[in-house]
């Protein structure tokens, strides 16, 4: 044992020994149990929601009671059966789909040039961006509707694909460009020397380093289109409604167990698309696709 | 031989520099004529619709019914705001005390809310807070009051769904300046023989300072643009200002009096959103 250790002990014990150091002891426990206690009911209000709806869309009671008077799975039955719904679910997946890709497309390459390229108004592309998830949605919704009026792309899923692609892009962009800065620069020399040229470079040694960068990238840019209620409210009409459009128009009228049970299929796909972009190594779990302004 | 590799090396780079910028036309395109523009233009719109001119700026801040709903949605931003920063805080701080495997639970029950459909989470506000929900009825059962709460459609409704959609936002940066916080420096202070409440007032508070100055602007800038809570839950008392943008354009046909609440919204935002990104510069440069 050092000299310095034996110094700190009897230091320690000392403190130990001091009864008013005692009593807070017994203070702080006290407060520790407050906290917890606090904290436990906090933590129950983040749930209370994501539990009870799986719960009331498995009960028979129209109304929603708890407890459900008895079990049933009649308001599945209804989501899958009734057009009303495959419609929008399926328009919000070929947007979503399409979003996908087209975010990719744009994000990847222009996250490259952020990283690697040095050149003049490299701040300002960054800052322009990032633009689209700072930007109220509400103000993107007009401004997007009052430009498609002009143009005559209201109601059309080319539209809502563009909209939608423009808010997912600094998503994408995120995770991409980090995924980017933790190629070493050495990688692409070594690869250059060795015969490849740009695209075989991109492609055999880029592009399998920065998978999960883009796979998470894409998870988000899919999370914010199928998400997405203000733009699409704006530039949809009946028939290229979204499910986002289709459950606030609903909702407005009354609360149908048929959104519980959508609600639930709903919460268990955004639970694994949590468990994929943590699990991925994501670069960025807080800037999740509900911090959206809407 | 080095002299070559330098050479070439320089080529390679020179080649790729010029196809850089090509990298980057896609990205500007797009958000030029699709998000620059459109926004540019509507924005515009606040002085030249009906005629070019200050007169939506001068009704707006004249009538008090339009000046209401900015009042309100302030008036709501600070509350949430406020609500979220207490509860924020104490999750934070029990993060940082409890053991590894809890600390994994409470961050689940923040991330799950967090990644949920908004829609489907203010559903489940609408279905929890209705007259004959769970929360009425446990209430009444446990003979706490003895007639249902009016707790939707009026200003509780809004704080409690939003404060619902807010917290991790509070909570997640709060958490991570704690836990970057150097225990050694508490322990020195406990040594030296401040009473814990000393220390977590003079040493461990003002270390949070940062996290607590960039959750509380996120979460009041992202209040103050938020349409679909305030819709649902919100009585048609408690409009805020998202709603009322929306509604002068899409019923009212009013496009002028609909940019100027917009030019005043998109303003408020960037001045806090400055604001956001000096605090975290400062926070980054501290550690």
């Amino acid at each position: 044992m050092k000299k310095g250790e034996i110094a700190l002990t009897t230091i320690h014990a000392k403190a130990k020994e001091r009864p008013r150091t005692r009593r807070s002891v017994r203070q702080v426990k006290a407060g520790r149990i407050l906290l917890y206690f606090a904290v436990g009911l906090i933590v129950l209000f983040l749930l209370l929601p994501i539990v009870i709806i799986p719960l009331l869309s498995f009960g028979s009671s129209p109304w929603l009671q708890f407890p459900p008077p008895s079990w049933t799975l009649k308001w599945y039955g209804e989501l899958f059966s009734s057009p009303d719904w495959w419609g929008p679910i399926m328009n919000s997946v070929k947007v979503g789909i399409s979003v996908v890709f087209l975010s990719q497309l744009i994000g990847v390459p222009v996250s490259y040039a952020l990283v690697r390229g040095k050149f003049p108004g490299r701040d300002l592309l960054n800052g322009l961006l990032l633009m689209p998830m700072i930007m109220p949605y509400i103000i993107y919704a007009i401004a997007v509707y009052s430009l498609f009026l002009k143009l005559g792309m209201n109601g059309t899923l080319t539209g809502l694909v563009i909209t939608h692609t423009v808010l997912a892009l600094p998503y994408v962009v995120i995770n991409v460009s980090n995924a980017f800065r933790a190629v070493s620069p050495a990688v692409e020399y070594a690869a250059a020397s060795c015969g490849a040229g740009p695209w075989q470079t991109f492609r055999y040694v880029v592009l399998p380093l920065i998978r999960p960068g883009v796979t998470s990238g894409a998870v988000f840019a899919f999370a914010i289109s199928w998400d997405e209620v203000i733009t699409s409210m704006f530039v949809t009409d009946p028939q290229t409604i979204t499910l986002p459009v289709k459950i606030w128009t609903t909702l407005r009228l009354d609360l149908s167990p048929v959104i519980a049970a959508l609600s639930t299929i709903m919460i268990a796909l955004s639970t694994i698309m949590l468990v994929v972009t943590t699990s991925k190594g994501s670069a960025d779990v807080f800037g999740s696709p509900s911090g959206k302004r809407e | 031989m080095s002299m070559q590799t330098v050479s070439r090396k320089r080529i390679r780079l020179g080649a790729t520099r010029s196809n850089k910028m090509l990298l980057v036309i896609p990205a500007v395109g797009l958000l030029a004529l699709f998000f620059i523009y459109p926004i540019v233009t509507i924005l515009l719109r606040s002085f030249s619709e009906p005629q070019w001119g200050l007169q939506n700026y001068a009704a707006f801040f004249r009538e008090s019914a339009y000046l209401g709903s900015l009042a309100n949605t302030f008036k709501i931003a600070v509350a949430v705001t406020l609500i979220t920063l207490v509860l924020g805080y104490l999750v934070a701080y029990a993060m940082t005390t409890v053991g590894s495997k809890m600390r994994k639970f409470i961050l689940i029950a923040v991330l799950i809310p967090f990644w949920t459909s908004l829609l489907v989470r203010t559903y489940a506000w609408m279905v929890l807070l209705q007259s004959e929900g769970i929360i009425n009825r446990s209430l009444l059962y446990l003979g706490i009051i003895h007639e249902p709460l009016q707790l939707i459609h009026n200003f509780t409704g809004v704080i409690i769904g939003m404060v619902y959609t807010m917290l991790p936002f509070m909570i997640l940066p709060i958490y991570a300046t704690m836990a970057s916080i150097d225990p050694g420096l508490m322990r020195a202070g406990a040594n030296l023989g401040a009473p814990p409440a000393v220390v977590f007032t003079r040493i461990f508070m003002p270390l949070t300072l940062p996290g607590v100055g960039a959750g509380s602007i996120m979460v009041f800038v992202m209040t103050i643009g938020y349409y679909i809570t305030p819709a649902l839950l919100g009585g048609s008392k408690d409009t805020m200002i998202g709603q009322f943008i929306a509604e002068q354009i899409q019923s009212l046909l009013n496009w002028g009096m609909g940019a100027t609440a917009a030019v005043v919204l998109v303003t408020t935002t960037m001045i806090f959103f400055v604001f956001y990104l000096k605090i975290n510069r400062l926070e980054r440069r501290a550690s």
